[in-house]
């Protein structure tokens, strides 16, 4: 009957299972539906993944879909469940009473997620204290029936009871934890009590608080959160001699200023062998020159950081600062709506502490919605880390950033950075001639054009560049006139033709200013010389798409180029 | 040294063992029978699939093993066929399975994978009907039984 290899491999399951291993849940529920066999064969696949979408409203009353979802509970893995679903709790934990192995016992991976956050707002604001209560005591029965759990992400609602956290504190196998908020969290006692739950676990290697807003509630007590640490180091390796120690770390913020010993008191401890952490809040009273001590001494393996928000950052200069001189050998750096503020004496403590003390080892710099980055420091980054493999420093918001990028630093000295594959770039569109020099207008004019050309040689040298994204910084400088050479992207007068080899270049994002001045000999030379381009950005822009359309013309010799219309971040 | 193959239609094709190796299937009869001149039978593969396979054999030559990475999750990084192996995959629908039939006999597993994200991508977007029309299956379900089905996974239809 199969007569052809189609129907033999998809008659093979262990061939069937390898072509579904790379099909979403979507997909999954059609092929569900194609014939019995594969019916029969791809249910547990569907089920090991049990995702249902918040934005979705599934019927959860009907009773064949109550009773599916009953059936397949052995076969689920990975639950993530909205926390608007939370009423799911109920079926997850469902008894059947005369058949033990039927019980939702072998998850590893238990998410809830939570779109809301992002807004603020708390999926509980419509439950009632016993809503939480009631759900809180399923999930502690969940926790009970799944102690190889692996991963856990939790809203920070679920640790202000007691039997959440004490199912939590058996979970031996737990590796990352972490622990979500779209608001404050009430008192510092939940977060004590979830520390004495989870530090204490000898597998645990991730532990985050995606925390946004500041906890300035709290008032912590030391001498609780040192007895609590010390316990902690003492039961971990107590109950298991070969516990791991915590590799990745994002704590809470709270107010700057506010008592808040904790993150110093962790890095003391023995719990910690960090890899990648969020530089943590330090309370005003920390002395910078102890913290960067204790940092040398505990955070050796340390390599990754992330920098914390925006009103962190404005305050906490100094501990930033102490932190990254004590780390030894920082690959990434990366932050959201980064702010490198001037403070009186001491300008841009942050990136130029970054690059004076790691620029061997620098890999990765992304500012992602990067509010305010100096000229001169993003010129260092480029001109010394040799090893440099991303430079991302971009806001597509565009509301009050600070982050041009000026012809006269980049022409200043030679980049260093020959492996970079992604490079974003804000290019300043002024541009200042010294008045001394006495230039005259030619001059001036042939002045800048061979600045720019200089610019665009640099970006041009970069052979292994597959991500190009440049943008126009629009903010006012005193006393500069604006230059359009800076978005001039062509070949009679602009510079493109410096960046003839960027062979391996994949994906071009520009603003429209460039890319409204690009024609047909423009698009000839994208086509000559960029092989690899896969994705051209227009950044909102909509090409005009006439029939003699140059760009026409390139997606016909290019069926597979994507144009995008969303700006890069 | 080059290394003989014999398709199942009879067919010599002399390939280095460098090449030949990147079947593991292969690379262990070699190294079962050692040092040996001998033409090594495929009975499973035809000559015309056979060339399509030595080619993507001698294109990644070179490749690092694979390592099996067990916290890999393999729906997120479904997309990601290289654009050489999307052109090689740009056969029709009999020669695609055949590779894969190939890939699975002779343990290659890279090509085994590149094979089935190419039959996945085909499923995506698609309804059980179009499914069953592309790969030319029977429905043997009743409509109430469809149904049935549909309600019960409702939580995963849709996007």
């Amino acid at each position: 009957m199969l007569a052809n290899a189609a129907h033999t491999v998809l008659a093979t399951p262990e061939l069937l299972l390898l072509v579904s291993a790379h099909l979403a849940p979507h997909d999954l529920a059609q092929c569900l539906r194609v014939c019995k066999d594969w019916s029969h064969q791809l249910e547990p696949i569907l089920w090991a993944d049990f995702c249902p979408k918040e934005n979705k409203h599934e019927s959860w009353n009907d009773a064949s879909m109550r009773a599916a979802l009953i059936r397949n509970l052995p076969l689920i893995r990975t639950a993530k469940i909205p926390v608007t679903k939370v009423f799911l709790l109920e079926l997850l934990i469902h008894d059947s009473e005369t058949d033990p192995s039927a019980r939702c016992t072998n998850l590893t991976r238990l998410e809830f997620e939570n779109s809301r956050v992002e807004i603020g707002i708390s999926p509980f604001t419509h439950f009632s204290d016993d809503d939480v209560d009631l759900a809180s005591d399923q999930l502690a029965t969940l926790l009970e029936l799944n102690d190889r759990l692996t991963h856990l992400k939790l809203p920070c609602e679920f640790i202000d009871t007691d039997a959440p956290l004490d199912a939590l504190s058996n979970l031996d196998h737990l590796q990352h934890l972490t622990v979500v908020s779209p608001e404050d969290c009430e008192g510092n006692g939940a977060i004590s009590n979830f520390l004495r739950a989870c530090l204490p676990l000898p597998r645990l290697t991730e532990l985050v608080f995606d925390l946004d807003q500041t906890w300035d509630k709290h008032t912590w007590s030391t001498r609780k959160l040192r007895t609590i640490i010390q316990k902690a180091s003492k039961e971990r390796f107590s109950r298991n001699p070969t516990a791991t120690k915590i590799k990745s770390l994002r704590l809470p913020s709270n107010c700057y200023g506010k008592w808040n010993p904790l993150p110093l008191l962790l890095l003391k401890s023995n719990l910690l062998d960090l890899e990648s952490c969020e530089i943590p809040c330090f309370d005003e009273a920390t002395d910078p020159q102890e913290l960067e001590r204790v940092v040398r001494e505990q955070c050796l393996n340390l390599k990754h950081l992330t920098c914390p928000s925006l009103s962190q950052q404005e305050q906490d200069g100094h501990h930033m600062a102490a932190f990254l001189r004590g780390c030894s050998g920082i690959q990434s750096f990366a932050s959201k709506y980064f702010c490198d503020h001037a403070h009186g004496f001491e300008p841009r403590r942050i990136m130029s502490t970054l690059v004076s003390h790691h620029y061997k080892t620098l890999e990765v710099l992304e500012l992602m919605q990067c509010r305010q980055m100096n000229s001169a420091d993003q010129q260092e980054v480029l001109s010394r880390c040799r090893q440099l493999k991303r430079f991302w420093v971009m806001n597509s918001l565009g509301w009050c950033s600070s982050i041009g990028f000026k012809f006269e630093d980049i022409w200043s000295k030679d980049w260093a950075c020959m492996e970079l594959t992604k490079l974003g770039l804000t290019l300043d569109q002024f541009f200042i001639i010294n008045p001394a020099l006495g230039m005259r207008e030619a001059e001036e004019k042939e002045f800048i054009a061979n600045v720019a050309r200089r610019v665009y040689t640099q970006i041009g040298r970069l052979q292994k560049l597959e991500v190009l994204a440049l943008d126009i910084d629009t903010s006012k400088r005193s006393k500069a006139k604006p230059s359009d050479y800076a978005w001039d992207l062509t070949l009679s007068k602009g510079w493109l033709s410096e960046m003839a080899g960027l062979r391996r270049l994949k994906s071009l994002s520009q603003p429209e200013a460039f890319w409204s001045k690009m024609g047909h000999a423009e698009v000839e030379f994208i086509y000559e010389h960029w092989p690899s381009l896969k994705e051209i950005n227009l950044q909102g822009h909509i090409l005009q798409m006439s029939a003699q359309s140059p760009w026409l013309w390139l997606l016909s010799k290019r069926p597979q180029l994507q144009l995008v219309f969303k700006h890069a971040m | 040294m080059p290394v003989i193959l014999v398709s199942s239609d009879a067919q010599e094709f002399k390939v280095d063992k460098e090449v030949a190796e990147r079947s593991i299937l292969i690379k262990n009869m070699l190294e079962d029978v050692g040092e040996s001149d001998s033409p090594i039978p495929l009975p499973n593969v035809t000559a015309a699939v056979l060339t399509k396979v030595i080619e993507y054999c001698e294109h990644h030559r070179n490749d690092p093993v694979q390592v099996p990475d067990e916290t890999d999750d393999p729906r997120k990084r479904s997309n990601d066929i290289e654009e050489w192996d999307m052109k090689f995959m740009q056969v029709d629908q009999e020669m695609l399975f055949e590779i894969i039939l190939a890939a699975n006999y002779l343990d290659i597993k890279p090509l085994l994978d590149v094979g089935c994200k190419t039959v996945a991508n085909i499923i995506k977007g698609k309804t059980p009907e179009e499914i069953r029309k592309a790969f030319n299956i029977v429905n043997d379900f009743t409509p109430e039984e469809e149904a049935q089905i549909k309600k019960e996974n409702e939580w995963a239809e849709d996007r």
